[in-house]
């Protein structure tokens, strides 16, 4: 389950198809070109993580009830991506390449009707930026090391208060446990 | 959930790292004994950082297994200091998942690290002492805290899936507090 772009097909949004398409298309080349560095491959996996996370929580917000404190507290975990967000993108300029722009529009893992399901897309968001993460915390700068460690640890943390539920390995595939 | 490789490093990669740390903890005094002689053998140079680093992992996560071990295993939400009813049982349910999370993380750690013959960890106690149950699972959140922490400190210098391993468990056990918290305040 993932928020991916919206492909040209999709049929959503007829006025800024062109628009949308183009910026999916320019994400994939720019996560595959622009530098092929591992960390900058890595902190642009990551931007493209907090970008989706950014318009998906829009979708969560918007499915909760106004003035709750889970509308509160979604608008606290979209503004929080925002800062990450602005910090990977300072991170990717600071090493000479360009931030992978944001795509226009992505598209939902299913329909999102109701609080509970706004609740469950929060979560895994938060599933998807805490795994961004973890090929972050693999390069060897210990600055990065720290700092995708850090992200991690608050994805999870957010994906516990909208899970109500603990894991025992955030972000982790289970592909990669020891059996 | 790993349908991109957004991991790298991550997989089925478990064999060549217990093979590297048997490498790095046991080849290094062949080696020396080749070049130096006999007298080598009487002075087996100190283990790597990593595995020394590995090794301090596997024990602070064996006390915290045995901790939540002792606790459950002295009637949890039963004990002086528990509520009653439906929170004490909520209680025990964290509790119990909790315990079953370190089990994990235990057995993860673990089989990262091949011992050479004859060494044995030193068998983890229990970290509590003679508080209520519930003072006791307020310390363990503490404790949680500080071992996310720990993990996070001890990153520099492992090598990719270790540390990636150690943040997800760091990340696991900081999201313990909030559970527990939240269990011990019977919400």
């Amino acid at each position: 389950m993932r928020l991916r772009p919206r492909s040209i097909s999709s049929g959503m949004l007829d006025s800024s198809r062109r628009a949308t398409a183009g910026a999916a298309s320019l994400l994939a080349d720019r996560t595959g070109s622009a530098d092929t560095s591992p960390a900058i491959a890595a902190l642009q996996k990551a931007l493209a993580a907090e970008q989706a996370a950014i318009y998906g929580y829009g979708v969560v917000g918007a499915r909760l009830p106004q003035g709750s404190a889970e509308q509160a507290a979604a608008t606290t975990d979209w503004v929080a991506h925002m800062r990450a967000r602005d910090r990977l993108s300072a991170l990717i300029t600071a090493r000479g390449a360009t931030p992978v722009p944001a795509a226009v529009a992505y598209e939902l893992p299913g329909p999102v009707q109701t609080a509970a399901a706004a609740k469950a897309l929060a979560a895994m968001l938060e599933d998807r930026v805490a795994q961004a993460y973890l090929a972050v915390v693999a390069l060897p700068a210990r600055s990065l090391r720290s700092f995708g460690a850090e992200q991690v640890r608050a994805a999870a943390l957010r994906a516990q208060a909208w899970r109500g539920s603990v894991e025992a390995f955030p972000g982790l595939p289970a592909t990669s446990l020891s059996s | 959930m790993a349908d991109d490789g957004l991991v790298p490093g991550i997989g089925a990669s478990g064999p060549a790292r217990r093979t590297l740390l048997i490498a790095s903890a046991a080849a290094l005094p062949v080696l020396l004994t080749a070049c130096r002689g006999v007298e080598a053998l009487g002075t087996p140079p100190p283990p790597p950082a990593d595995v020394d680093t590995l090794r301090s992992a596997i024990e602070h996560e064996a006390t915290l297994v045995a901790s939540y071990a002792a606790l459950t295993a002295a009637g949890g939400s039963a004990a002086p200091g528990s509520q009653a009813g439906a929170a004490g049982g909520r209680t025990a349910a964290a509790l119990a998942v909790v315990l079953a999370d370190h089990r994990q993380h235990l057995a993860q750690l673990k089989s990262r690290l091949v011992e050479p013959a004859g060494h044995s960890s030193a068998a983890a106690g229990a970290a509590t002492g003679r508080s209520s149950t519930l003072e006791t699972i307020a310390q363990l959140e503490q404790a949680e805290q500080a071992a996310s922490d720990r993990l996070i400190a001890q990153l520099a210098g492992l090598p990719p899936t270790l540390a990636q391993l150690f943040a997800s468990i760091a990340a696991s056990e900081a999201t313990h507090v909030p559970y527990l918290k939240a269990a011990r305040r019977g919400r």
